[in-house]
């Protein structure tokens, strides 16, 4: 389960592309592991790029592969689906999906302190890289950046209810 | 026999005996490399490179699916855009 205290208000689900069709409905781009979850949805909070959210009940969900197709309540016509375009689709964090054990949202590993097994600060996690061999965490280390790949032989632990990542620094890795 | 078969795959030497080194030590340490073009023999399992990719070293786990492959594939040199979205429903494995 996602650490409480590193849980935003608000979490992403999905952006809206364009509408679909006449009647009002929406395609959408999932921006979480599990498009199926839209089907458990009965509201979302849709979040406009100046920034106002509007909150607004689900009355239909169809999931085609990667891509989900919306339709929401009062918004019947093409024209009203158009008004939403690039709007955010997002749900109220205590509405997060359980995770399944030693796996972690990246929002909860932004700002982690990383420390080696003897307990010697390194720095804290800017930013998750995903690269085609592995993630790669990149972590400021003072002014300096330090990348750290995802591997069993360096990441021994990660601790969120301590804010902390341990890692084995192996000779070379922060050099 | 095709001529590629015959002249079996490219890999720099220098790095090849820097891991041999590693094996025969039964040690583990981060070797940089500059040589994108090398294939990854199942010698390198196991091992993290830091392969170059114009700018800066990418830190690179190297596992057993990853053996025939360059490690310059494993090192991108554009501008990486595939973040996943740091509030968005997405999980690391």
């Amino acid at each position: 389960m996602a650490d409480r205290a590193r849980v935003p208000d608000y979490v992403l689900i999905g952006r809206i592309l364009r509408p679909h069709g006449v009647r009002g409905m929406l395609k959408v781009m999932p921006e979480t592991d599990d498009p199926q979850r839209f089907h458990l949805l009965k509201r979302v909070w849709l979040r406009r790029a100046d920034g106002t959210r509007q909150e607004i009940e689900v009355d239909q969900v169809r999931v085609i592969d990667r891509s989900v197709l919306l339709s929401l309540r009062g918004v019947t016509t093409r024209d009203a689906a158009e008004a939403w375009r690039g709007s955010e689709i997002e749900i109220p964090g205590d509405q997060l999906l359980p995770l399944a054990e030693n796996r972690h949202y990246y929002f909860e590993l932004i700002g982690l302190a990383v420390m080696t097994e003897d307990g010697e600060p390194i720095g804290t996690v800017k930013d998750i890289i995903s690269y085609p061999a592995n993630d790669v965490y990149v972590v400021m280390a003072g002014d300096r950046e330090v990348l750290l790949p995802d591997s069993p032989d360096i990441i021994r632990s990660i601790e969120t209810e301590k804010g902390r990542i341990v890692i084995h620094p192996l000779p070379g890795l922060l050099d | 026999m095709a001529r590629s078969i015959k002249k079996g795959p490219y890999i720099s030497e220098k790095l090849v005996e820097r891991i041999e080194q590693l094996n025969k030590n039964n040690e583990k340490r981060v070797i940089k490399t500059w040589s994108r073009r090398s294939t990854i023999p199942p010698e390198f399992v196991g091992h993290t490179l830091a392969v170059h990719n114009g700018n800066k070293f990418i830190p690179v786990y190297v596992t057993e699916n990853m053996v025939g492959h360059k490690l310059g594939e494993f090192s991108p040199t554009r501008t990486f855009r595939g973040h996943a979205d740091k509030k968005s429903e997405k999980a690391k494995v």
